[in-house]
């Protein structure tokens, strides 16, 4: 899993923006180091829908360009129990997650990318699937919006393996199961 | 103008105390405790909810006496002890540990005032739920949160009633071998 959350817990604000995340250089770097890292991309359907097959608007920046380039050319797979065909063509997966999780896990190549939203990686987090937490903290607070943490049925114990700040201010925190 | 702290130790899905009010889960040890001691030196005066403060009240003067506390509890205790302590409840009439202020009411106020005295921060300890009046006045100027790294799933909130987007500067950031990282954080 790895994403970016307001310090009050949010990954979008009440009206489902994310205008208050900052890209900039440090930014760009960050994420293209991760994304060389992975090769498979894992969407619940509403995020699919709405980020699946996005394409970044023709006066993006380069390093937006190369990013989505490389992550459309990823095996993706969406999670959905109600729709079976999507534009893009992914795999879907429409029932037993966990099976079809260590079926994934044990293919080789590079790591997987929980993408989300919330109630996939809610899904995930329960079933005890998610081994690393990328998690960067922006430093404003929302006050409302969506929450990354959500009904999670039981404890974690995690592992901090790495933290590093940005001079925006925001902090990257990666965990491991502990 | 000396500034309103929040110190807390939070989850990493930010809880300042299970479901059942318990901080077992802090990872609590020697480095925390130093980290914790650099924090209370920036206190002029520690600020409490009704339930944290009966906490401190029943635990600490106890301390003060006991032959067998270590020489860091008894230093923590008999500074604890002496410095002026602040209280917020609506229903308290007054307190029965010593130099405490207690405030009922015209919170806003009061904090503004306290803010304006000379002397070093006012640091609220624990006490979510006035945390959570202090956050929707927008009373807060800085967050000294030791960040563990645990998922609870449910427990007491950190953030409710926050009204206002508020921007942020990270102040700095410490991380403990633990695992822990302590976050400093200033309105800007």
């Amino acid at each position: 899993m790895s994403l970016a959350i307001s310090f009050d817990g949010f990954i979008e604000g009440p009206d489902g923006e994310t205008d208050w995340l900052e890209f900039n250089e440090e930014t760009a770097d960050s994420l293209n180091k991760f994304i060389e890292g992975i090769d498979t991309v894992l969407y619940g359907r509403t995020s699919y829908e709405a980020w699946g097959t996005y394409q970044p608007a023709p006066g993006s920046a380069d390093f937006e360009k190369m990013f989505y380039e490389k992550l459309h050319k990823m095996k993706k797979y969406v999670f959905s129990s109600t729709r079976s065909n999507f534009a893009g063509d992914p795999a879907v997966i429409q029932s037993g997650i966990k099976e079809a999780m260590e079926e994934l896990k044990k293919q080789p190549g590079k790591d997987i990318w929980l993408y989300g939203g919330s109630s996939l990686i809610t899904s995930f987090m329960n079933l005890d699937l998610v081994d690393e937490y990328q998690i960067a903290v922006a430093p404003v607070i929302l006050g409302a919006g969506k929450p990354l943490f959500k009904d999670i049925d039981h404890r974690v114990q995690l592992k901090l393996v790495k933290t590093e700040h940005s001079a925006s201010g925001t902090v990257l925190f990666v965990y491991q199961r502990g | 103008m000396r500034k309103l702290v929040l110190f807390m130790h939070v989850s990493l899905d930010g809880f300042a105390a299970d479901a059942d009010k318990g901080l077992g889960w802090i990872s609590y040890d020697g480095e925390l405790q130093q980290y914790a001691d650099g924090i209370v030196a920036t206190v002029g005066s520690p600020v409490y909810g009704r339930g944290t403060y009966e906490l401190m009240a029943g635990y600490w003067p106890g301390v003060l006496n006991n032959p067998d506390a270590s020489e860091h509890s008894k230093a923590h205790a008999q500074w604890v002890d002496k410095v002026t302590k602040i209280v917020f409840s609506r229903t308290m009439e007054k307190a029965d540990w010593n130099n405490t202020i207690v405030i009922n009411d015209n919170i806003t106020e009061e904090i503004n005032k306290l803010k304006q005295q000379p002397g070093k921060d006012l640091v609220i300890f624990g006490s979510p739920g006035l945390a959570h009046s202090l956050m929707e006045l927008d009373l807060i100027d800085e967050y000294q949160l030791t960040l563990n790294p645990v998922l609870l799933g449910n427990g007491i909130p950190v953030y409710e009633n926050i009204k206002n987007k508020t921007n942020l500067k990270l102040v700095k950031a410490t991380t403990l071998k633990s695992g822990v990282v302590g976050l400093h954080y200033m309105k800007l």
